[in-house]
């Protein structure tokens, strides 16, 4: 079983390769901002791509993952916008709920084809905080609630010492 | 009449009655799994109702989804030892294509010696995981339906021990 999902692996991975093989434009330094995000964080990604065609548009393509599950969420695409000094870029907010990385590749349009490119390392884990629920753990983020409801027992004893020695006293 | 004519009697409406018994845990109308069309990567149009009566399996898959190539080995080993159960894969991600579908099937069989040899079809308009894949759910899922078109068992994702789970759950209905 072990080798034939060695196999498959290496299939999938000659799957991948034998696209970027055949791609004309060449993407260059690709930045992800943040590096590592989070569940459901806002992403930009900027990348440099040059091809000897005229390049028309460029697709992004991000597909979410658990590897803990197995599971992987349907790929969606946003169109790059073009920069001043001629990279790409684009916006996207990460979707899937449990996901601990994504995939992204690149379908460039340039004269009268469409080039997708895929890469094996076009792969971002995400950050720590995204293992561990990110959107539900807001207490966490607040320095005043690390210890929320102690303040009041200590309040209640104090009360209670205070009412104990007041009665004494009497 | 004789007592011996009594007995035959009787014991032939017992055989009758255990027959009409098995034949009633088939039921002749389709249940709660949502029904759907597809036309196969064969070109045949199929409805899921028509295997009314069989233990089906809907693969809920993508190619480009990695987890779904881990998939096909289990569902190979359910092919082969469960030659009653009808396999169905749907390819749900909407920018693949029939041709995208087929490579990944021509590439299993030239690399690996593994025929996918069940039936396989594009979910062209998303009607299909609309119906089976709920939001925040992924694939691959894995569906498996009754003799009498209930949803028996579900399973989301891939892990290692998928065949083994599967085979339980079709060992359980068949």
């Amino acid at each position: 079983m072990k080798t034939k999902l060695l196999l498959i692996g290496i299939l999938f991975l000659g799957l991948c390769f034998s696209n970027f093989a055949i791609a004309e434009p060449i993407v260059g330094t690709v930045t992800i901002d943040p590096a590592e995000p989070i569940l459901k964080s806002d992403v930009t990604l900027t990348a440099e791509i040059t091809d000897t065609n005229q390049v028309s548009s460029v697709t992004l393509w991000i597909k979410e993952c658990d590897e803990n599950t197995g599971l992987c969420d349907d790929p969606f695409s946003i169109v790059m916008s073009r920069g001043n000094s001629g990279e790409y870029s684009a916006d996207f907010t990460l979707e899937f709920n449990s996901a601990t990385f994504f995939d992204y590749w690149f379908d460039v349009e340039s004269d009268d084809n469409t080039t997708t490119i895929k890469d094996d390392s076009y792969t971002v884990e995400y950050g720590t905080e995204s293992t561990n629920g990110g959107d539900n753990g807001g207490s966490d983020d607040n320095g005043d609630n690390d210890s929320p409801g102690f303040e009041l027992i200590a309040l209640f004893i104090a009360v209670f010492a205070a009412i104990m020695i007041y009665k004494k006293k009497r | 009449m004789k007592i011996k004519d009594i007995i035959t009697i009787a014991i032939t409406l017992i055989m009758i009655s255990f027959l009409t018994g098995c034949t009633n845990n088939v039921s002749k109308e389709w249940g709660d799994a949502p029904d759907f069309s597809l036309k196969t990567l064969k070109g045949e149009n199929i409805k899921l109702s028509d295997f009314l009566g069989k233990v089906i399996i809907i693969d809920l898959m993508g190619v480009d989804c990695q987890f779904c190539v881990y998939m096909m080995p289990v569902l190979r080993y359910i092919s082969e030892n469960y030659t009653d159960v009808v396999i169905i894969s749907v390819d749900v991600y909407q920018y693949e294509t029939e041709a995208y579908l087929q490579s990944y099937i021509d590439a299993f069989k030239e690399h690996l010696n593994m025929d996918l040899d069940w039936i396989f079809g594009m979910d062209s308009n998303g009607s299909i995981s609309q119906e089976y894949i709920a939001e925040n759910e992924g694939v691959p899922k894995l569906v498996i339906i009754d003799q009498n078109g209930n949803i028996y068992y579900t399973k989301n994702g891939y892990t290692p021990n998928a065949q083994t789970e599967i085979s339980n759950k079709l060992d359980e209905i068949i």
